[in-house]
């Protein structure tokens, strides 16, 4: 059934039919609508599932903790600051292998105080062990929220779905709501093993103290559990599009075929990106565009695919890590840096703190690849008043 | 594509306007797409919301610069914005107020139109006498002046979007499409 | 067991998925650790414990904070049949005990006691009484005051049939001819004494024991509860007390309960301390009188209710202390009373403080009469002498066995404690040590057997301390306010001072209850014990696994009602 949203209730209702059973949030700035639709499926029984209001993102996140040990589907939603206080339960959660998944709405860090897009918050979390998801519209939030829930619960660790603020937070359309048939046979419910789960019956030690012998093994398996999160995500998404008709898959590349230049870009950029590329190649450039849905597992193999056969690479990069540059850029030149010939890669970093990006901030981007050399700095701003 | 902007005053229900127009667009079959000035809200205080209805999916993810609508939800925002910035130059112009359009000439040579919303709001017990909720009232007029969706689309939209008096909302509606008026 | 061959990891194959033991961990008997050792048991709240009536006071606010007034009001009645009477006259030394009262204000339990009566009775509630059994035993009841009609009560629940003898022409004692109406209204008295009427107890008014009915008449009943009262007002022994004028203040009372006007005059003077003489006093002013009361020791050692004396006094009761009386005159149509001033002397043997005289000239008054209430005594000289008396008091023990085999005593002629709880309370105990003697077969033999294994009266296991509860769980709440009548139309006749409260404020109270010492469920044990060795019973209270409690203390410290209490752990220490 197709209904008109806004990106947060779509991602409440992707909750609510993955049947969450325990969400916890703390409901002040930087929060959105997203539990606050939730806690009215709760209270209403749309949704048979314990909402806990906390005092803090920390204790947001505790909480789930708690209750995915104890073997629940566990949901929490934040942005920004809140995301930063959660960042020591973050390694936590993913060390314990426990399969939560959270939503984090992509706001500037302050000061100075922004509520406003910017990628900065999620990918500042990258080391934590958690799967990262950008949607690029709210149907692909909705969809990704219960996608995320099978990685997560196949692999045994948390899932981050991003997205962007008000672009699409708080921008109302057309999303088709999948039946719950649909959403139970891609997610059946959460399978507890013996020994993965905390059972009274079966009482065990968890998160033991694990010595110089064992710890880098432990390491090992997380490392490796990140790996297959993408090959579940593959089969995940192809089932999903049996059932749905709607594809997804790490990365998306548009009209790459004979690409020269191609820009590298994730969220609602993505979006607009397609319809500067079709204006350029209606205007004979041969551009396209890669779009990275998943940055955690970094897909290598599917980037270097794409990207060794053109001749430059531009990324956009929304984020920036101070006295390095975009760290979608840094990744991508990491992933090529061992590809004979590998092409140049051009990092600029436009929107921060929720500015616009708009068709014409994008073309300025192909039309600074295309126009000039190799450059000397890791970062070209775009946009910025001089 | 037609790309739409709301100005109203925080509490006239702007955002919610923009909302079901786009429900209303919807169910004409179009692809709409939704969204308020991005940022703090707050009562009382200048307001804008934004709407865009096309045939096909909408791919901008943008603000909306330059309107081929522009819907103002309260006379005095006349004075204050610059309420026809970026309006195309064959762009509409729709102003709730008890002038006629030609009041609103010195604006620019954009096709105008003016509804009373606030009297009829307040005559169907919209808001308050001091504050009415305009904001059906103007979709009403809307459907008739721009033709970008049908006064049953906006009327089926304001029944499933607005939970509180619906009947009062659809009647200022109706109204507000009878009484527009063209330059 | 631990496993017995030490573990070999080798690799990563070896190792599980995530941080976790290889097995389980039930082979840890963390309990080994133990020197602290949680008991979980529910103990009597102070309320309870300090009711001399012995109402389960804790429960009946529990079922009414529940919403079940009904079975809060039956659980009341499993101790008295006077709940209405009780709500209103009595000093509810529960309130006293309350823990509450020492974190904000006790709980107003008596308020709550006469809500639920009153409500019982709009909706026309109707005591639940057994079958009369098969044995034509029936106890004789002398008095049909609180005691008497407790004993009668709990004896009739027993399945015995009892008859209650009144020598006034209407039932009810002290209740009836002491207790002002402004108190006690007479439609309540009735009230409660018509249920218990409905349940078959016999009375039979105007049957004075000892003159309208021989004592011998006695013979033919297995058990008798003698619980005449004490009637008889004890005089000042001054020169001039036996004229005109002077007139006892419990007899004053009596009359104006019966619906005479004794001619008092204008201006009055009680003299006395105590319940007594406040009532008449209020009950003079309420005829019009100009009433002063002349008590010998000062405001601290008045016997009298503190809230009944703070009431007077606003109603217009001039008290003045310190003065003893030493003579009455009469002038004219008056009366002078002559008072020797007094002063405070050293604490005596009751603690209150003594009196010496204070010298000076002594003091002379004017009045027109002169009620008084100097105490009043017991009269039993209806018992055969060979029920023991001494001070005024038939002896007995804690369950109304005198020292005649089948004679059983309570109420104000037995006791040191003259209130109406403590009176329902001797009755209760008489009935259950009158029940088992009847049942151990034949006439009432001391029941020494019987008394231990009949349900111990109050005061076996220590209530919960305050210091017990954990205050942190309960909010500052204000206590409700009982809701009275005007100044101005008291003192127009004896209409009820106190209105009662609405169900509203009784529910709004109700949640101020702590609960003390009794498990309600709340499952702070169980969630902030760290080794999940609280368990829940099937019946949804607690266990505590002490195979892995390692005696922390958590769960102690959390109890918000001292259900949960730390104990040296003796077991572990051996």
């Amino acid at each position: 059934m197709k209904k008109v949203i806004m990106g947060n209730h779509a991602v409440s209702y992707g909750v609510r039919l993955a049947r969450a059973e325990v969400i916890a949030a703390y409901p002040i700035t930087p929060q959105t609508q997203i539990v606050e639709e939730l806690s009215e499926m709760c209270s209403d029984g749309r949704l048979k599932a314990k909402f806990v209001k906390v005092e803090s993102e920390h204790s947001a996140m505790a909480c789930c903790i708690g209750a995915a040990s104890a073997g629940a589907r566990a949901f929490t939603a934040t942005s920004s600051q809140g995301l930063a206080l959660m960042h020591e339960l973050l390694h936590w959660a993913s060390a314990a292998r426990l399969p939560i998944v959270m939503t984090n709405v992509n706001r500037a860090l302050g000061p100075g105080w922004n509520i406003w897009t910017e990628q900065t918050d999620s990918l500042a979390q990258r080391d934590t062990g958690w799967v990262q998801l950008y949607c690029e519209d709210n149907q692909e939030v909705l969809d990704s929220t219960l996608m995320a829930f099978r990685v997560a619960e196949a692999v045994r660790l948390p899932v981050m779905i991003v997205y962007d603020a008000f672009f699409l937070s708080h921008t109302y359309e057309p999303v088709d709501i999948p039946s719950q048939e649909d959403a139970d046979a891609l997610l059946p419910p959460r399978k507890l093993e013996k020994g993965t789960f905390m059972d009274i019956e079966d009482p065990r030690t968890f998160s033991n103290m694990t010595p110089p012998d064992y710890f880098m093994e432990m390491r090992f398996k997380l490392e490796r559990a990140m790996r297959r999160a993408k090959d579940e995500f593959g089969r995940a998404a192809g089932e999903w599009k049996k059932l749905t008709g709607r594809d997804y898959a790490a990365i998306e590349t548009y009209r790459c075929g004979d690409a020269e230049t191609v820009l590298v870009a994730a969220s609602t950029a993505v979006s607009t990106a397609r319809v500067v590329v079709d204006s350029l190649r209606g205007k004979g450039r041969k551009v396209g565009l890669l779009k990275m849905r998943m940055f955690r597992p970094f897909p290598y193999r599917e980037v270097v695919d794409v990207l060794r056969r053109t001749r430059k690479v531009a990324v956009l990069d929304r984020n920036i890590s101070f006295g390095s540059g975009g760290i979608f850029a840094t990744e991508i030149k990491a992933a090529l840096s061992n590809v004979p010939g590998h092409p140049p890669v051009y990092g600029y970093i436009a929107g921060l703190g929720g500015r616009d990006i708009t068709p014409g901030t994008i073309e300025e981007i192909f039309d600074r690849t295309d126009r000039n050399g190799v450059p000397d700095d890791p970062i070209t701003w775009i946009g910025l008043k001089p | 594509m037609i790309e739409i902007r709301f100005h109203g005053v925080g509490g006239q229900g702007a955002v919610i306007a923009s909302k079901i127009l786009a429900v209303a667009a919807f169910m004409e079959g179009k692809y709409p797409q939704s969204f308020p000035a991005f940022g703090l809200e707050r009562r009382g205080a200048p307001v804008m919301a934004f709407s865009r209805i096309d045939d096909k999916k909408i791919l901008l993810r943008t603000g909306i610069y330059e309107p081929d609508i522009v819907v103002v939800l309260d006379p005095a925002l006349v004075n204050s914005v610059d309420v026809t910035q970026g309006l195309k130059k064959d762009g509409k112009l729709l102003i709730s107020s008890p002038l006629p359009p030609s009041g609103y000439a010195r604006l620019g040579p954009f096709r105008t139109a003016t509804v009373d919303a606030q009297t009829i709001a307040a005559d169907c017990g919209l808001g308050t006498s001091t504050s009415p909720i305009v904001n059906t009232a103007i979709l009403g007029a809307l459907a008739r002046f721009a033709e970008c969706v049908k006064i049953e689309s906006v009327i089926k939209a304001i029944r499933d979007e607005v939970p509180c008096q619906p009947d009062q909302n659809v009647r200022a509606a109706e109204r507000a499409y009878r009484e527009v008026r063209t330059a | 067991m631990a496993s017995e061959k030490p573990l070999c990891l080798k690799g990563e194959k070896d190792l599980p998925e995530l941080v976790v033991s290889l097995g389980s961990m039930l082979w840890h008997r963390t309990g080994s650790w133990r020197y602290l050792r949680p008991e979980y048991r529910e103990k009597p709240a102070p309320c309870g414990h300090a009711c001399p009536a012995g109402n389960d006071v804790e429960k009946f606010l529990r079922l009414a904070s529940e919403g079940d007034f009904d079975g809060a009001w039956r659980t009341i009645l499993a101790a008295s049949p006077l709940p209405g009477v009780c709500g209103r006259v009595c000093f509810h030394p529960c309130e006293k005990a309350c823990n509450r009262g020492r974190y904000d204000r006790p709980m107003a339990i008596q308020a709550i006691e006469r809500f639920l009566a009153d409500q019982a009775s709009v909706r026309g509630l109707a005591i639940e009484a057994p079958p009369i059994g098969s044995s034509p035993d029936r106890v004789a009841i002398i008095g049909s005051g609180p005691a008497g009609l407790s004993c009668a009560y709990h004896l009739r629940l027993a399945g015995i049939k009892p008859v209650v003898f009144e020598a006034e022409g209407a039932l009810g004692g002290v209740l009836r001819h002491g207790i002002p109406a402004y108190r006690l209204p007479k439609d309540v008295l009735d009230r409660e004494i018509a249920m218990l009427a409905a349940i078959g107890i016999e009375f039979q008014t105007g049957r004075r024991v000892g003159k309208d009915v021989p004592w011998e008449a006695m013979g033919e009943y297995p058990a008798v509860f003698a619980a005449a009262g004490a009637h008889r007002g004890r005089r000042l022994g001054i020169a001039g007390e036996d004229g005109g004028g002077v007139l006892g203040g419990l007899e004053f009372l009596r009359q104006v309960a019966l619906g005479l006007r004794p001619d008092i005059g204008k201006r009055v003077c009680v003299i006395g301390g105590g319940n007594t003489a406040i009532d008449a006093a209020r009950t003079a002013l309420r005829l019009g009188a100009q009433v002063t009361m002349v008590y010998r020791r000062s405001k601290a050692e008045m016997p009298a209710h503190p809230e009944e004396v703070e009431e007077a006094e606003r109603e217009g009761v001039e008290i003045r202390f310190l003065l003893a009386p030493a003579g009455v005159a009469r002038e004219g149509d008056g009366i002078v009373v002559e008072f020797q001033r007094m002063a405070l002397g050293d604490p005596g043997a009751d603690g209150r403080r003594t009196i010496v005289p204070a010298g000076g000239r002594n003091v002379f008054i004017r009045f027109d009469s002169i009620l008084v209430a100097a105490g009043e005594d017991a009269d039993f000289s209806f018992l055969p002498p060979a029920v023991r008396a001494e001070k005024g008091q038939v002896v007995v023990d804690e369950w109304g066995r005198t020292s005649e085999p089948r004679v059983f005593a309570g109420g104000d002629m037995a006791m040191s404690s003259r209130t109406v709880a403590h009176a329902i309370g001797s009755g209760r105990r008489a009935a259950m040590a009158i029940a088992r003697a009847l049942a151990a077969g034949g006439p009432a033999e001391p029941a020494t057997e019987a008394a231990e294994t009949a349900e111990a009266p109050p005061g076996g296991v220590e209530p919960v301390p305050f210091e017990a509860v954990n205050t942190a769980y309960f909010e500052h709440a204000e206590r409700c306010r009982m809701p009275v009548l005007s100044m101005a139309e008291r003192l127009k006749g004896f209409a009820e001072i106190n209105l009662g409260i609405s169900a509203d404020a009784a529910r709004a109270e109700l949640k101020r209850c702590f609960h003390c010492g009794r498990c309600t469920a709340c499952d702070n044990c169980l969630i902030f014990c760290p080794d999940m060795s609280v368990r829940r019973r099937p019946d949804g209270k607690y266990e505590i696994d002490y195979d892995f409690c390692k005696g922390c203390g958590v769960c102690g410290q959390e109890c918000p009602r001292g259900v949960v209490e730390m104990k040296l752990d003796k077991e572990r220490r051996q």
